[in-house]
């Protein structure tokens, strides 16, 4: 995720749209995929990328800079995905994840290639799916946003030894999951 | 270095390239004689393959569409809304509400009534020679009606 400077905040602030937009392009990316793989729905993550930056947009003022801003958006977006994510389950039992998720992949110039990416996207969102949201959203921050221990334990205020312990379960699960399904492994 | 602590390895610090120089010579010494403890880690390897190939998609226009029409809105309806001064606020405060009013005399009306009831108080004349009257004071109604006849009781009217 690109940095966003302190100067473009303070325009934020300051009312500066422009500042604003500046700060969607850099930071949209992420919190619309993590929002996309916590919610496993694409209406969820427009709705949950949406919030996050509304979020920021009235808390900005209110920001101490007492952390890294990327942290604050990390954990704003973690949050409103998992309550979104949570209120959806108990609104739609019977989900059906990986339909939905297809369904909003964007079209590609071959109609193999989008079947193969359609397949791989199926395969995993089937697998994240059998993880609890702490473990799921671990396991996305560390393997696809890329982030570091000391980043997910910041962003998700839990001990060091809590993100190691959530990745090694996290990590099993999916091992065990491939073994029972025989999907990837 | 046995197989329980290598599998919690693999799965953190061995994956994730946190693990010492000395850890990892140990894991790849026990990898080398242990079928089992190789097989988790391709698997691993495997399941890890799968999450950094995942797509990354572009959010769609209509969020950025969205977010700026709600700012917009709020802020349409923060200046349609006229603001209000001091003595506009103060005067507010101080205007009459009958239904607050209601609501207290109401209150009001019922702690005294509670307390009226929990404290019953009776005085009764004990004693009229016509130069000393004696008064006792009965805080219970109980012993206040068990002293003093009330009148026909209707039990005996009837008999």
């Amino acid at each position: 995720m690109p940095e966003v400077v302190l100067e473009t905040l303070k325009l934020v602030v300051a009312g500066d749209p422009a500042a604003f937009e500046q700060v969607y392009k850099a930071m949209s990316g992420f919190v619309y995929n993590v929002a996309l793989r916590i919610t496993r729905n694409n209406a969820d993550a427009q709705e949950v990328t949406q919030d996050v930056f509304l979020k920021l947009y009235h808390s900005l003022k209110d920001f101490q800079f007492r952390s890294a801003f990327k942290t604050w958006v990390y954990r704003i977006t973690v949050n409103t995905a998992i309550n979104r994510y949570r209120r959806s389950a108990r609104e739609l039992k019977n989900r059906v994840a990986n339909d939905l998720l297809i369904e909003s992949l964007p079209g590609t110039s071959s109609a193999s290639a989008s079947l193969t990416q359609s397949d791989h996207e199926a395969r995993l969102n089937d697998l994240l799916s059998k993880l609890s949201p702490e473990h799921r959203v671990c396991l996305i921050l560390r393997e696809i946003e890329g982030l570091s221990y000391q980043e997910i334990a910041a962003a998700l205020k839990i001990p060091m030894n809590t993100v190691r312990s959530r990745l090694k379960r996290g990590r099993q699960a999916l091992i065990e999951e491939g073994r029972k399904g025989e999907q990837i492994l | 270095m046995r197989c329980a602590q290598v599998k919690k390895l693999l799965s953190t610090d061995y994956l994730d390239g946190l693990a010492d120089q000395k850890t990892l010579q140990a894991i790849k010494d026990h990898l080398g004689v242990c079928a089992l403890c190789r097989q988790t880690e391709q698997a691993l390897v495997k399941t890890r393959v799968i999450l950094k190939n995942s797509l990354r998609l572009e959010p769609p226009a209509e969020i950025w569409e969205n977010i700026q029409s709600k700012i917009l809105q709020e802020e349409l309806s923060r200046v349609s809304q006229p603001k209000v001064s001091f003595l506009g606020w103060l005067e507010r405060l101080l205007r009459p509400k009958p239904v607050l009013a209601a609501a207290t005399i109401m209150a009001v009306m019922l702690v005294m009534a509670a307390l009226n009831f929990t404290s019953f108080r009776r005085k009764v004349v004990i004693q009229d020679n016509g130069e000393e009257t004696v008064f006792l004071y009965y805080n219970d109604y109980q012993e206040y009606a068990s002293r003093v006849d009330l009148g026909t009781d209707i039990e005996e009217y009837f008999l």
